[in-house]
């Protein structure tokens, strides 16, 4: 037997305020008649009939009214004597039904639009925009560099954070842009005399939908990719974060219903999927312990292509790996001792990448920071595709799949015959 | 101050003040204020339910009796000395205009 109620989700933004009338108009000319608004819209099966509905935003209700209050049922009274029923309210949207065919308009077109934009816009979606705004400027400036592009573009979690943080920025100024957009074309109507509508003739808010099949693309893209790679145990504590994202939203409705709906529950969703991008893409990197004989680990050393006596006594090495869906970066390094009282280092990279815009944007980054103390080339030396020294001692080397970079000493230059040596170690071809 | 809104009375204001010259409850009021412009201005429940808060925040007008739901009101001396300024404002305009406006 069907049932006689319907529950559905449906998301509309205060500026959406005439979308939302006419899907309840088309709701019931299918039969389904608007009884009540619990956290979903609950339709009553009835016979299909014309209707029109008004639904408006009631600039004394709060973002957290999650039923009518005493305003409301004032107002009411107000509404019924101009020829309107009100049937419910939610946050600050109030839904009424015509019920005499000459019922006075409820507000005039101005206060209506007025009404609607000053209440699209809370303080908790500006603050995100800002932080959005922040993050992306943050990780666009270190674009700019050789270590803060390599630091972020091989780590999984500074990848989807920026993932997250586009693809939160894209939905607000999405959101935004709509909202803009119907308030410059509402202005436009009011001055060609045309017919104020409150919205885009959609039956719903598109971006929200849309963000989350983006977010769970993204999510999706992340595991995958990590069992890609082996990393079950990764793998597993993300799906747990994942779990537990879910459990503390859907605790923080339990135990703040009055904010369910609201826009600042909506951000605090945002930063709790935010944090859960965080955990997920910690154990990220993988370390060797630093141990005296982590040394013989590591591809080649210093006493492998010079002659340092006491170099034999590595006192410290480390080899640290980050890796993410653009790659992954290797970082080698050993502390040996010179003389009784000097220590040097040796340190090496090998960032290693299938996509080409990876390794030339590392590249370019590399020779605009070498440009100011100088560069010489030993392209053939390497027997790469490009290859250079710095004033500094560092050589930077461009394979196909790989960039190279040893940290030198410098006053040191590598012969032919050392570098020779480097190569088959890394065996580089 | 609050009060400067109400410098120039919009239409819907000048009739609702004037509706309440008389004590009228709040839901009587759009037929009132129909009536007196003759079936030209017509006031939703919004824009007299939010006007009304108004009007009561800023002394224009007050609340003589509230039974349940059903709140009446009545003008006060600032909002009768208001209602004043803009009728005289507005024969001004018009005897301004009547000259050179008549045989248009």
């Amino acid at each position: 037997m069907a049932s006689k109620y319907k529950r559905v989700r449906k998301e509309f933004d205060y500026m959406h305020c005439d979308d939302f009338a006419a899907y309840l108009s088309e709701m019931a000319a299918k039969g389904w008649h608007f009884k009540i608004w619990e956290d979903r819209l609950v339709f009553e099966k009835g016979e299909p009939a014309d209707v029109t509905y008004a639904v408006e935003v009631f600039d004394k209700a709060k973002e957290r009214d999650l039923e009518p209050g005493w305003d409301a049922f004032e107002f009411s009274e107000y509404c019924e004597a101009a020829g309107w029923k009100f049937i419910d309210s939610r946050r600050k949207f109030y839904v009424l039904k015509k019920i005499r065919e000459d019922a006075v308009p409820l507000f005039d077109s101005e206060e209506r639009v007025k009404n609607a934009w000053k209440a699209s816009f809370h303080i908790a979606e500006i603050i995100a925009v800002v932080l959005c705004i922040g993050f992306m400027a943050f990780v666009v400036n270190s674009f700019a560099s050789f270590a803060g592009f390599t630091n972020f573009i091989f780590a999984y979690e500074k990848v989807f954070r920026g993932m997250f943080f586009c693809i939160a920025l894209f939905g607000l100024f999405y959101s935004y842009g709509e909202r803009i957009w119907i308030r410059i074309r509402l202005g436009a109507d009011k001055k060609n005399g045309r017919e104020i509508y409150l919205g885009n003739h959609r039956k719903g808010a598109f971006h929200i939908y849309m963000l989350q099949v983006l977010l769970l693309v993204a999510i999706v893209i992340f595991l995958m990719d990590l069992c890609l790679l082996g990393h079950v145990k990764i793998v597993a504590f993300a799906l747990v974060a994942a779990v537990a994202i879910i459990l503390f939203c859907i605790f923080l409705r339990r135990v703040f219903p009055k904010r369910r709906e609201s826009k600042e529950m909506l951000i605090v969703y945002w930063v709790a999927i935010f944090l859960g991008f965080m955990v997920m893409g910690m154990n990220n990197s993988e370390s060797v312990d630093s141990r005296k004989n982590a040394a013989q680990e590591m591809p080649f050393l210093v006493t492998h292509y010079r002659e340092y006596p006491h170099a034999s006594k590595y006192k410290l090495s480390d080899i640290s790996r980050t890796r993410s869906i653009f790659g992954k970066s290797t970082e080698y390094t050993a502390w040996y001792t010179i003389d009784e009282k000097t220590d040097q280092r040796i340190r090496y990279n090998a960032y290693e990448s299938r996509c080409d815009w990876v390794l030339n944007k590392i590249w370019r980054n590399a020779k605009k920071e070498a440009m100011s103390d100088g560069i010489t080339y030993c392209t053939e030396d390497w027997q790469a595709e490009e290859a250079f020294r710095n004033g500094g001692g560092d050589y930077y080397v461009k394979y196909n799949n790989m960039i190279f970079v040893l940290h030198e000493l410098p006053d040191v230059y590598l012969t032919k015959e050392q570098i020779d040596i480097i190569r088959h170690k890394m065996d580089f071809k | 101050m609050a009060r400067e809104q109400f410098q120039t009375l919009t239409e819907p204001m000048y009739y609702i003040l004037l509706a309440l010259m008389e004590e009228c409850c709040g839901v009587d009021i759009m037929e009132k204020v129909k009536t007196l412009s003759h079936g030209r201005v017509l006031v939703g429940p919004g824009t007299l339910y939010a006007m009304l808060a108004k009007f009561e925040e800023n002394d224009v007008i007050e609340l003589t009796v509230a039974i349940g739901r059903r709140k009446s009101y009545v003008i006060t001396d600032i909002g009768r000395d208001m209602l004043k300024k803009e009728y005289d404002r507005l024969k001004v305009m018009v005897e301004d205009g009547a000259g050179k406006l008549e045989n248009l």
